[in-house]
């Protein structure tokens, strides 16, 4: 006999303006198995939430529907409520007469009788629910952090001093990322090296982090709390343990013409390399796609014979190892484009045409000039410098419509900089609009147009070409009428466009998380959740997801290390029992599903496995779809896409979405 | 059947310890019927052209028929077809299976999966299917083809013999049968009978092997494949079925899918 309770609030004016709540309860105490109705002024308050409790008790309520706002606002409420009155939450549910109603709609007979039409859906559902409870699955308290730029550094230092275990993944030999690279930063001048290496020292000796560098994820399994993940270690060739940095195998090897990554081309490295002087750890690799003794079969082996400590061998093989976690950090960056995908600026054809990067480079005082700006054909001063911005970013022909967000800002901080270590030169920034909108970010580009004399010119370059040694940049002033201008220059500076990594698809793969259209790592919510992915455990810092810089990117990092260790604060992790399951019935049909096991693929979490029914002799009776609980997050897929209906989601059964369906009264 | 056929037929009951041959026979109408070959007493020659073939696989899935365990079938190119599709959704398991397949006067035996695979390979079947009936549908207009298929269906009493010998309906229990909800109501009214059909065509869609035996056992004579034909061809033009790595594309889910419909 069902019992329900049904209780009808005004949300102030919100609901009652338009829905005449009073008739709504009276008539929702004639439908059958209603057995208690009230209408109430504001229902999520604390009177409100004592009359339900008081009525379960009193009329020894078996369901409860509270019809109101979205269940996205106050369900946690209400089945905390209905929990506290001794009923199983899951047997209280909303009636969203807010959103999907009054708001909606005029003041009328209409309104109301559509509130009660929603109301009624909701009783005929309750009456089919049933009691459930949380599942609980352990959690191993391991952090993975994929990627040891700025974002992954924070997030594994915050979630280390948590006193939580984390193991970094790095691709390169050197964590740092890009901020490694950097010269100064803007809107404060300060050297970004200064401030990032401290940090990436703490990372390396931090009890709690285990750092693997020159490493790959390889796959990921399992589900929050329970991920299974093999790291590929790439072989070093060196032993870090016996390497002392002296430094005498990169002096001597002769492999010395390799462009080097990390000074964005601008100098050489050798095929064993550090690959800056700052680089933790501190310990060289053999690159083998450039050493000759892996490129020509043995010849060579200097570094080998002249390492005081022996502590290099040619032998060593990609080791895999696998470790257990319970959630992970995706730090993974980003890449910018370079001058090569420009056609209109030269196709990466003069040299003098350069991308931001390669500016922070030279503008570096441990950069391949020292930190004095010379244009990288011929080492002589550039007089004049003409910065573009937007270089293919907001740019729809190009495939790219977003803003990359950080290049008004370093395209300023650059402009300012060549003039402080030049002060004859003359800059040009060509802009669409500056977009500064940080802390301190305006009073920065203000300076560095009023200030420091920096020329901004309104409107976009067509063609950069090269005439008697000069970079002839044509250009349009969108301010002066749209006049044509014209600058010759010595270098030309382009802001190109941010964009995802070339493996950020297939890195969003193995991990079975979202990426968007551009390849950026996708988050659950873009406003409420915009630090976790879709899939549970998994979450986002830094530029994997969206153009960043240096504060946003910390901040993220942050964020995701106090998701971790909200994660890793309890030694089980409840989850809502509103997943998928695979029916039972008596023998000999043991359950409906026929055991196809087209659901396996099609599930995208993984959630779905392969089940052997026993019987009490412990042979195999039937083979049928098993969904693990703890991956599944009840999307429905499997359930739409099961033939004969064998599948079902608790909570959100397929009778009970007929049965509102059918409720309705058309 | 033929000769070699049934040489072969008395071989694999004497010395492989194949208890059931499901042969196919005529009737007194000339109609094509299944011929159950319990000893080798029951062998007898019959000649149905290859085309005149129909596909018994229904009864691989039937729990009296599988006890049998070690079975040989006589089919053709679709009977094929339809187990390495059974095999792919994990059927016919525990079943010893040797498959007949009847030349000019000789015979093919597939035992494999990779046997079949090789078979369906080497015969390149066309990825279109051409239909007479099917073109004349899709040259009707939207309300010509809603008339087309009332007036058709109307016909139907849903006696379910389509779905009684369509190989790939298989299902323990059919959501015909489930109640709670009911899906497909149970009268025979027009409501209902579309209802059944088009169901039947989305849960055979990507799967359906094109044997026509739905057809064949129609008593009211409904061209029931020209909706499986036309989805196939519409899969095939979506999914370029050519590549074989898509078993089943309403399940596939290719790499460079865009996963916004998660959220």
């Amino acid at each position: 006999m069902s019992r329900i309770g049904v209780f009808i609030c005004h949300c102030g004016e919100n609901i009652a303006s338009t829905v005449d709540c009073e008739s709504v309860a009276k008539s929702a105490s004639e439908i059958p198995g209603v057995s208690f109705s009230i209408d109430y002024k504001y229902m999520c308050s604390d009177p409100g939430q004592s009359k339900i409790k008081n009525a379960i008790i009193e009329h020894k309520l078996n369901g409860v529907v509270v019809a109101a706002c979205s269940p996205r606002m106050h369900e946690p409420t209400f089945r905390k409520a209905c929990a506290e009155a001794g009923l199983n939450p899951y047997l209280c549910e909303m009636a969203n007469i807010r959103e999907h109603c009054s708001w909606v709609h005029p003041k009328g007979e209409e309104t109301t009788f559509k509130a009660f039409e929603i109301l009624r859906m909701l009783v005929e559902k309750v009456k089919r629910n049933t009691k459930l409870l949380p599942i609980k699955v352990p959690v191993t308290k391991t952090a993975i952090v994929l990627g040891g730029g700025v974002a992954g550094i924070q997030a594994a230092l915050d979630i280390a001093n948590a006193g939580h275990k984390v193991l970094m993944i790095e691709k390169d030999p050197s964590i740092g990322g890009h901020m490694a690279m950097l010269s100064e930063t803007f809107p404060t001048l300060d050297c970004s090296q200064c401030i990032l290496t401290p940090r990436m020292v703490e990372v390396a000796q931090h009890p709690n982090i285990t750092l693997y560098n020159y490493a790959e994820l390889e796959s990921l399994d399992g589900f929050i709390g329970n991920f299974k993940a093999r790291i590929r270690l790439k072989a070093k060739s060196v032993d870090p343990k016996i390497c002392t940095a002296c430094g005498v195998c990169w002096s001597k090897c002769p492999v010395k013409k390799i462009p080097d990554e990390f000074n964005t081309g601008l100098s050489k490295r050798t095929a064993i390399y550090v690959p800056f002087p700052q680089a933790v750890p501190n310990k060289p690799v053999i690159d083998r796609t450039q050493c000759t003794y892996f490129v020509k079969n043995g010849k060579c082996g200097v570094c080998k014979k002249l390492c005081p400590a022996s502590a290099i061998d040619f032998e060593t093989k990609d080791e895999i190892i696998e470790v257990n976690a319970g959630a992970v950090v995706v730090a993974t960056g980003f890449e910018i484009k370079h001058t090569d995908f420009f056609p209109e600026y030269g196709y990466g054809r003069y040299k003098d045409v350069i991308d931001g990067l390669q500016f922070e480079r030279l503008a570096s005082a441990s950069g391949p000039t020292l930190g004095e700006i010379k244009r990288p054909s011929d080492g002589k001063v550039p007089e004049t410098i003409v910065f573009i911005a937007c270089a293919g970013s907001r740019d729809k022909a190009k495939g790219i419509e977003y803003c990359s967000k950080i290049c008004c800002m370093y395209t300023a901080k650059h402009a300012m900089l060549y003039k402080h270590k030049f002060h004859e030169g003359k800059a040009y920034v060509f802009y669409i609009d500056i977009r500064a909108n940080g802390k301190n970010y305006d009073e920065f580009v203000r300076r560095t147009i009023e200030e420091d004399d920096v020329n901004y010119i309104r409107g976009r370059v067509s063609r950069i070409y090269e005439s008697n040694g000069k970079l002839i940049v044509k250009g349009v002033d969108t301010l002066l009428n749209a006049q044509p201008v014209e600058i010759e220059a010595d270098m030309v500076v382009l802001a190109t466009a941010i964009v995802a990594n070339a493996d950020s698809e297939s890195v969003a793969q193995k991990l079975h998380i979202g990426y968007d259209k551009h390849h950026f790592l996708s988050e659950a919510h873009p406003k409420l959740r915009p630090v976790e992915t879709n899939t549970g455990g998994i979450f986002l810092a830094g530029a994997c997801q969206a153009p960043k810089d240096i504060p946003e990117s910390v901040s993220q990092g942050s964020a995701a290390a106090s998701k971790v260790t909200i994660l890793f604060s309890n030694d089980e992790l409840t989850r809502e029992p509103q997943v998928a399951f695979v029916n039972r019935t008596f023998p000999p049909q043991y359950s409906s599903c026929t055991g196809c096991l087209l659901c396996i693929p099609v599930c995208p979490y993984k959630a779905i496995e392969k089940e052997e029914i026993k019987n009490r002799n412990g042979e195999v009776v039937k083979t049928v779809a098993y969904v693990n609980g703890g991956l599944c997050q009840g999307c429905g897929t499997c359930v739409a896409f099961c033939r004969n209906k064998s599948i079902d989601i608790q909570g959100f059964t397929n009778e009970q979405m007929f049965t509102e369906v059918m409720a309705l009264n058309f | 059947m033929n000769q070699k056929i049934n040489q072969h037929i008395a071989y694999l009951m004497k010395e492989k310890g194949v208890n059931l041959i499901i042969s196919q026979a005529k009737d007194s109408n000339g109609f094509v019927i299944p011929h159950f070959i319990l000893s080798e007493n029951d062998i007898i020659s019959s000649v149905i052209a290859i085309n005149e073939m129909r596909n018994f696989f229904a009864y691989l899935n039937k729990q009296e028929i599988k006890s049998f365990k070690s079975i040989g079938i006589v089919c053709n190119y679709f009977g094929v077809k339809t187990f390495f599709q059974l095999k792919f959704e994990n059927q016919l398991k525990d079943l010893e299976l040797f498959l007949l397949i009847p030349t000019d006067d000789d015979f093919i035996e597939i035992t494999s999966e990779k046997q079949a695979e090789d078979y369906l390979s080497g015969l390149k079947q066309s990825t279109i299917l051409v239909d007479e009936e099917l073109e004349n549908v899709k040259k009707m207009s939207m309300e010509e083809r809603w008339n087309y298929w009332m007036k058709t269906l109307e016909l139907c009493t849903k006696c379910y013999a389509c779905r009684a010998a369509c190989p790939m309906c298989y299902c323990s229990s059919c959501t015909t049968e489930c109640n709670i909800p009911q899906w497909i109501p149970v009268p025979a009214s027009l409501h209902g009978i579309f209802e059944w059909h088009v169901m039947r065509a989305m849960h055979l869609a990507g799967r359906c092997t094109e044997c026509d035996e739905c057809v064949k056992v129609c008593p009211a004579n409904i061209p029931l494949n020209i909706l499986n034909k036309g989805l196939h061809n519409k899969i095939s033009e979506a999914f370029s079925s050519d590549d074989s790595s898509i078993k089943y594309a309403l399940n596939f889910f290719q790499p460079d899918e865009k996963v916004d419909f998660i959220k």
